[in-house]
């Protein structure tokens, strides 16, 4: 958490809509990240991410340690999340790494999308959510670092690996469709 | 590190923009000159491009903060924050607002007004159908009032037109949305309307009530009805004009309001005295069971009856049975004035076994379907001429064509209803259960014969072989045989044959002549056919069925005449056994029972044989050689007399138990050096069971507790553990 988030929270614990907008916007995109790999549909995402910050809005005087918030933030996140993902049958995506990957003839990008949105799902959050952040907000490592609270090492080392991970899982599936375009 | 496999985990991250500067120049340098790791890098480049690219319809809108915090705002207006005082004082308050909200409404259907409005939503349509006693308080007190022109009950009694106007409002209630706005049509329809509701639902007292008045005063008075609660008379002299009618009813609701237990007392008493009965509707119906001579007179004779009292033979059936006797169902319409008369007449034909004669009163109902037809159709040809006028929207048009259709569906229902009970008031039914005389006569008697005879004989087989032929020779045949051999030399056979009844008694005496009966039983049965046993005919034949002979040939039961019990001690005990043993072999003796044991103390056997009484005394001398007899027991025993008295076919045969025992052993005290050792030894090894024992017990019921423990333990420190190197943002 970056140090001048909290003054902001605290004035938002007073009731300051205006700094707890702030937050909003210094926070949207990470919450967005971590969301978006448990739903894997932006316009849910969305919507989650609105509830999210609401619910934040009113339980944020009970809030004890203005420090945690953004921890806090993510944990909100998280159960609305693993909610609705469960409500919706999407846990799917939780479980295992599938064995074998099956070869796709002709290429579809909506089976390409599908493919990587599951890959990244199955990816540790810790990974996911700095490679969703670089991937699909298309964030320089600095803005994702001060998103994060991240060192720019450590930052850079989850991206790698995760990336990495992502290739090694996709790998199959996207030389099958490469090689026969 | 080479530089190579630091290019491979570089790769991605060079793909992934991550590098420095500096960092990124080297990598190009390298990649310059080395083709794999060129081609390492354009890979993680595709894939990253391939992978963004896949799912960039997937990106947040730029304007994302804003959208958000736009809505915030939104919500912040409509919804504020949630009232501070939280969800109990909600629930607290809402439930006492809505126990004042109960409270209120109750106040306001106990008053007049609102239980008023209660009664005639509950009550109208009931009263209207079918609540006799309060058609006969409505009819009687409209008698009264002709006849006494005392009006009870009137004082407070708004004017008639408002009565209906309040009436019908209320009724609006209940009927919905479709009268409230035919209410507000023209007057004319707002009366046809008040005909209906008076006719489908309340039209039937006017309806009664007026036509009452006509035979009060046409007719003088009539016995009072069996009921007191009887539907009310009337019905059929429906004269009364619609007008007419539509204000009794105004006058009958507020009467059924306003009316007083005096009133209700004086109506009953007018009402027993008043019962025209000629416009009774009567379903009258008979049953009746005639025992006749012959089926085809009587039937003759019944239909010149039938067609001299204008009468209907309406179905026959007849059913001939076993014995030649006829039995039927005649069904008979009669009018219903001559039907004392047939019944009467029905008598003559025959004995009458039974008869059941009912009556079923369906007045009421009849008037209740005349008084729904009349309603309905009121109701049509009002219908009708609204819809001649067409006026109104074509949505209400296309209504009152919706409601004529059902209404003429009803109408013609009712129509349907009244013919059946004009049909079954109009002729009576008589159901006519005809028999001729005797029908329970059986037509023959059969007997039948069952005999079981056994015989015990010497030699089985051969008094088996007789038998048969014995049954063949009597010109009988052997439906089923067998012969049975039994481990202890026994046979049994047995036999069963089918004989002439005639031949059956010679048969019998010869098959005993085949050994020492021990059992002879004939069971003989003579039954009716076609008929019950009660009503016996002299004169039916007597059919007598072939006789069944079950015939048992066996052995001659074993009996032990002699017994004799062996005690023998020797040394060899095996040998001594197993030479007894063959040497009862040898004598033609049968081992029954034979064990040899061992134990410690020694050796024992014992045997247990059976032989013919003759070879008996060698046997047993040649077993008591084996050793030294230390015991011997002979015993005796007679046969017993066969049940005719004469000795009873036996095999007698001799029995002999012979123990083998080996000397007993004498074993001395042991004293010593040696048994105090070897008893320490002992007592030590039963104490080391015993506390192997107790341990294993105690670690079985400790062990799960101490897992438990140990695990909560362990979690219990993971758990502090985490909380110390939680990272404090």
């Amino acid at each position: 958490m970056e140090p001048e988030d909290l003054p902001l929270v605290r004035r938002a614990q007073a009731g300051d809509r205006t700094a707890f907008e702030e937050l909003i916007r210094a926070h949207a995109r990470l919450v967005w990240a971590s969301v978006y790999g448990w739903v894997r549909d932006p316009a849910w995402t969305e919507d989650l991410v609105q509830e999210t910050f609401l619910r934040a809005w009113e339980a944020i005087r009970e809030l004890q340690q203005p420090e945690a918030f953004r921890g806090w933030l993510l944990t909100i996140a998280r159960r609305l999340a693993w909610r609705q993902a469960e409500l919706a049958g999407r846990m799917d995506v939780m479980p295992s790494v599938p064995d074998r990957v099956e070869p796709v003839d002709a290429a579809d990008p909506e089976e390409a999308r599908e493919e990587v949105q599951k890959a990244l799902a199955r990816l540790p959050e810790r990974y996911r959510v700095p490679v969703t952040l670089h991937f699909l907000n298309g964030l320089e490592y600095g803005a994702i670092g001060k998103l994060t609270g991240l060192a720019n090492g450590s930052l850079r080392g989850l991206v790698a690996r995760g990336v990495a991970k992502l290739r090694a899982e996709l790998a199959p599936w996207w030389r099958s469709r490469h090689e026969h375009p | 590190m080479s530089i190579h496999e630091r290019m491979e985990s570089i790769a991605d991250l060079y793909a992934a923009g991550g590098l420095g500067a500096d960092e990124r120049r080297e990598a190009d340098e390298h990649a310059a000159a080395c083709a794999s790791c060129a081609a390492l890098l354009r890979d993680a480049k595709a894939f990253s491009a391939w992978a963004r690219g896949a799912i960039a319809s997937d990106a947040p809108p730029a304007d994302l903060e804003d959208r958000l915090v736009t809505r915030f705002r939104a919500a912040g207006q409509s919804k504020k924050r949630r009232i501070p005082v939280g969800k109990r004082f909600l629930k607290v308050t809402g439930s006492i607002a809505a126990a004042v909200g109960l409270i209120i409404l109750g106040n306001v259907f106990s008053t007049q007004y609102g239980s008023a409005i209660l009664r005639t939503l509950s009550t109208a349509e009931a009263d209207y159908r079918s609540d006799d006693r309060d058609w006969t308080t409505v009819n009687k007190y409209w008698s009264k009032m002709d006849a006494e022109t005392t009006r009870a009950g009137e004082a407070g009694r708004p004017a008639k037109g408002d009565e209906f106007a309040f009436f019908f409002n209320h009724d609006l209630g209940r009927e919905g949305q479709d009268k409230a706005r035919w209410a507000a049509v023209p007057s004319t329809v707002t009366e046809a309307l008040g005909d209906e509701r008076g006719a489908g639902g309340g039209g039937g007292g006017g309806g009664r009530r007026s036509s009452t008045r006509d035979l009060q005063q046409q007719a003088p008075a009539t016995p009072p009805p069996a009921k007191p609660a009887a539907p009310a008379p009337t019905g059929l002299a429906l004269a009364a004009t619609p007008e007419a009618k539509f204000k009794k009813v105004a006058d009958g609701d507020d009467l059924r309001r306003t009316r007083t237990s005096e009133s209700l007392d004086k109506a009953r008493k007018l009402d027993e005295a008043e019962q025209p009965q000629e416009t009774r509707k009567i379903i009258r119906s008979g049953d009746v069971s005639l025992e006749v001579e012959s089926y085809e007179a009587t039937y003759t004779k019944l239909s010149e009856l039938v067609s001299a009292e204008k009468g209907q033979i309406a179905a026959a059936s007849t059913q001939k049975m076993a014995n030649g006797k006829i039995q039927a169902t005649v069904t008979l319409r009669i009018p219903p004035e001559r039907f004392d008369a047939v019944l009467a007449k029905l008598k003559e034909f025959g004995s009458i076994r039974n008869q059941r004669i009912g009556s079923e009163d369906v007045t009421k109902a009849y008037i209740d379907l005349e008084t729904r037809l009349k309603g309905k159709e009121i109701l049509a040809e009002r219908l009708r001429k609204l819809l001649a006028e067409g006026k109104g929207t074509v949505k209400e048009l296309m209504e009152v064509e919706v409601q004529l259709g059902a209404t003429s569906e009803a109408i013609e229902q009712i129509k349907g209803e009244i013919k059946y009970y004009d049909n079954l008031v109009g002729l009576s039914t008589i159901t006519l259960r005809i028999s001729e005389k005797d029908l329970g006569q059986p037509f023959e008697y059969v007997q039948s014969l069952q005999s079981n005879i056994a015989v015990t004989a010497k030699d089985p087989d051969d008094a088996y072989g007789k038998a048969q032929k014995e049954i063949t020779d009597a010109g009988g045949q052997v439906v089923d045989s067998r012969m049975t051999r039994q481990s202890d030399g026994s046979s049994i056979g047995t036999i069963r044959g089918r004989v002439d009844a005639e031949r059956f008694p010679a048969l019998r005496a010869v098959l005993k002549k085949l050994g020492s009966v021990t059992n002879d039983t004939v069971n003989q049965q003579k039954t009716a056919r076609g008929g019950q046993e009660g009503t016996p005919k002299p004169d039916a034949p007597l059919r007598k069925e072939q006789a069944v002979v079950d015939f048992a040939v066996s052995s001659p039961p074993i009996f032990v005449t002699r017994r004799s019990q062996i005690l023998v001690e020797t040394d060899a005990v095996d040998s001594a056994y197993q030479n007894a043993r063959r040497a009862i072999e040898g004598a033609g003796g049968q081992i029954v029972d034979g064990s040899l044991t061992g134990s410690v103390t020694g050796k024992s056997a014992t045997l247990k044989a059976q032989i013919d009484a003759d070879k008996f005394g060698a046997l047993v001398e040649s077993l008591k050689t084996a050793g030294k007899v230390k015991n011997e027991n002979v015993s005796q025993s007679l046969p017993p007399v066969s049940p005719e008295g004469g000795p009873q076919l036996l095999r007698e045969r001799a029995e002999i138990e012979l123990a083998l025992v080996s000397p007993p052993q004498l074993i001395g005290e042991e004293h010593g050096i040696v048994k105090v050792i070897r008893d320490t030894f002992v007592n030590s090894w039963a104490g080391f069971l015993w506390s192997m024992e107790k341990l294993f017990v105690g670690i079985s019921l400790a062990g799960p507790w101490v897992v438990i423990l140990l695990g909560a333990w362990l979690l219990w420190r993971r758990a502090r553990k985490k909380k110390a190197t939680q990272p404090a943002p």
